[in-house]
Parts: C-alpha cells; sequence; structure tokens
C-alpha cells in the first residue's frame, strides 16, 4: 500500500456527506465514554471494543479528507444524551442508540456519494449493525435503513448472558 | 458474545490503512479500471444503462436461495427455530425489497407478510445468476455443520451486496449495503444462538430421558 495503489478520488460532492459521518463517529467516541462508565467486565470490554471501531473509523475519515485536502470536521467539547445514563441497562440502551444513529448516517451516506466513498460507508454501516447487534441482541432487515425500525427478532436482552 | 467473524474486520482493516487499501482491495477489483466515472447522484447518472434491474435480479437470486436454506434448516433442525425464523424473516423482507423497488413501488419492510411475488420476480429475472445450488439436500447433515455452511451462505451473500453498491443507482446502494450489514450480523448471530439452542435442546432431551428412565425405575 505504499506507490502501487492509486490515489483516492474524492468528489466535490462526497465532502459533505462524509463530514456528517465523521460528525456522528465523534459523537458516537463521546457517548461511548459514558457507556464504559457504567459497565464492567466483559461488557466493558465490549463498549472498549466498539469504541476502538468509531475511532479507528474517525480516523480513516479524516484522512480521507485530509488526502483530498479538506480540513475534517473536529469533535464538539460535549454532545447531548437522550436521557442520563445512570445504570448499566441505560448504558446498553444508550450505546444501542448510539449505534442505529450511526448506521442511519451511513446508510444515507450511501446513497449521496461516489463509488468508491459508498463503499467506505457501507462498510461503517455494516461496523455499527453488528455493535448494534452486540448491544440488542436482535438483528435487523435493513440497518439505518427506511425499514431499520422493523424490528424482526424477538426482544432477547444481553446476547452474551 | 465472541468479536463477529465476517467482513468487518476486513473492511476496518481497509478503512484503517485508508482507502488505498480499499481501492486495492478485491471490493474494488471489478471497478478500478473499466467503470465510468462515478456519478455523484443518481440524477446525473448517465440514462442510458439502468444497472439496477440485472443487479436487484442477482441479489433476489441469492435471497432466494437464502430462503430456501433456511426453510430446509428449519424443517430439519427444528430446536434451532427461534434464531433461524428471524433470521428467514429478515431474507424474506430483503426479498420484498428487492423487488418491490423493481416495480419503483417503496419498500415495505413487513418481514413475515407474503414472499411468493418475490420468488417469481427472482426466478423470472433474466440474468443468470450464480445459481448453484438447488432448494434442498445442500445442508450438511448435522445441525452444527448446517449452520455453519449458512454462516458461510451469509458471508459470501454480503460481500457480493457489497460488490454491487458501486455500480448501481444511488437508493438501491443504500438498500444493498442495507442488507449487506443485516447479512454480516446473521453471519455474527448464527454461531452463538446455534450452539446455545443446539445444547438447551439437546440438554432437555438428556433430562426427559434421563426422567424417563428414572420414571421406569420408580415403577420397577
Amino acid at each position: 500500500m505504499t506507490a502501487s495503489t492509486p490515489p483516492v478520488q474524492l468528489l466535490p460532492t462526497d465532502v459533505a456527506p462524509l463530514q456528517r459521518g465523521l460528525a456522528a463517529e465523534h459523537a458516537a467516541i463521546y457517548a461511548y465514554g459514558i457507556v464504559g462508565a457504567h459497565l464492567d467486565g466483559a461488557e466493558q470490554q465490549a463498549a472498549r471494543d466498539e469504541l476502538a471501531v468509531h475511532q479507528a473509523r474517525r480516523d480513516a475519515v479524516s484522512e480521507l479528507l485530509r488526502a483530498a485536502r479538506y480540513t475534517p470536521v473536529a469533535a464538539l467539547p460535549a454532545y447531548a444524551v437522550p436521557t442520563p445514563v445512570t445504570t448499566a441497562a441505560g448504558a446498553r440502551k444508550l450505546a444501542a442508540a448510539v449505534e442505529g444513529r450511526v448506521a442511519a448516517v451511513w446508510s444515507e451516506i450511501v446513497a449521496l456519494t461516489s463509488p468508491t466513498v459508498r463503499l467506505v460507508a457501507a462498510a461503517a454501516l455494516t461496523d455499527a449493525a453488528l455493535a448494534e447487534l452486540r448491544w440488542t441482541g436482535q438483528t435487523s432487515a435493513f440497518p439505518g435503513g427506511p425499514g431499520a425500525g422493523v424490528a424482526t427478532a424477538s426482544p432477547t436482552p444481553s446476547p452474551s448472558r | 458474545m465472541p468479536r463477529p467473524v465476517l467482513s468487518r474486520r476486513q473492511l476496518l482493516a481497509s478503512a484503517g490503512t485508508g482507502l488505498a487499501a480499499l481501492a486495492a482491495s478485491p471490493l474494488l477489483s471489478g471497478c478500478t479500471d473499466d467503470s465510468p466515472r462515478p456519478a455523484p447522484r443518481s440524477t446525473s447518472a448517465t440514462p442510458s444503462a439502468n444497472p439496477d434491474p440485472a443487479a436487484r435480479a442477482v441479489a433476489a437470486a441469492d435471497e432466494q436461495r437464502l430462503v430456501a436454506s433456511y426453510e430446509e434448516l428449519l424443517q430439519r433442525f427444528p430446536a434451532l427455530s427461534k434464531p433461524v425464523q428471524a433470521v428467514l424473516d429478515d431474507h424474506r423482507a430483503h426479498l420484498a425489497a428487492l423487488s418491490s423497488e423493481a416495480s419503483s413501488a417503496p419498500a415495505a419492510a413487513t418481514p413475515t407478510s407474503s414472499p411468493p411475488p418475490t420468488v417469481s420476480a427472482a426466478a423470472a429475472s433474466p440474468t443468470g445468476a450464480t445459481a448453484t445450488t438447488g432448494t434442498s439436500g445442500a445442508l450438511p447433515a448435522t445441525p452444527t455443520a448446517a449452520v455453519a455452511h449458512l454462516v458461510t451462505l451469509e458471508q459470501q451473500a454480503a460481500e457480493s451486496r457489497l460488490r454491487q453498491v458501486p455500480a448501481v443507482r444511488s437508493e438501491l446502494a443504500r438498500t444493498l449495503a442495507s442488507i449487506a450489514a443485516s447479512e454480516a450480523t446473521h453471519a455474527a448471530l448464527l454461531p452463538a444462538v446455534a450452539t446455545r439452542d443446539l445444547a438447551s435442546a439437546s440438554a432437555s432431551a438428556a433430562v426427559s430421558s434421563a426422567a424417563q428412565t428414572s420414571a421406569g425405575q420408580d415403577k420397577r
């Protein structure tokens, strides 16, 4: 992956969607700070793993933008959380909501970007769906999509227990 | 729950090393040289050749095959019914979306409703999709091996959908990306739930046979 690979070509129309995806990753990273603080043991490790996934995505997308001479959007100092998290259950719920939101954002980005960038968005969508599965124990027919709210599996909380 | 197997690592590795690596990956190998310059929005795509119907037909054929495989799995291993039914419903919803978008109707994501029209749509599709397996007899004999086989099918389907994402129009690209994500979650979920359900099934079978044995001993 040195000189032999062709340079990535972002179209100007790719930039705004990618910035939106990056902003969603920043928010997710912030949220996992809260999530991790309210979990312990294997679940805290899971939160750490998912946090690392979002950090890697943030770095990759930032690098993409910088390589095309755009300035990646910065993280905000803080983000609003729907409901204050005080319990492990609340932490799981927040994590699931965050992943659902991230999935929805990247899913929209797939429809807004050029083919190469679509794959970046699709990969992010898959990762968010996998993380959502981890926190909810359920799969969905259309993660992040128009039918994403339709859960098809029966509710089984916390797949690892 | 163990870290999901599938494309996550590959995709993450690609993303982690930048798009250069992704462009060099097999995912994009089909469209680096010969495909036209990306159109950022469907409206600016060339009106001449619409790639969507053929792509939909290929995807629908894969979904059809998955539905058939899960139906066979359910029939042969009823102990797996709970997780498998949910996954099967997802695939039926995929099929419905692929065929309803073909007729440019909004995708009604009501999973368990009616698969029949999509079946005919897939069957009537002109494209020679890679229809390799039949609808029966394709699954390995043991439940564990059968589930492993389906995990592989899910992974392959997810990768195939992702390969289609760059070449179709924007809304279908989104649908295919979402289906790929769904299939990735199936591949991650199935081994765990299958192990659990099979274990509890054999455990309860052991309990009931033990109960029968002791009941028989009591009678004696």
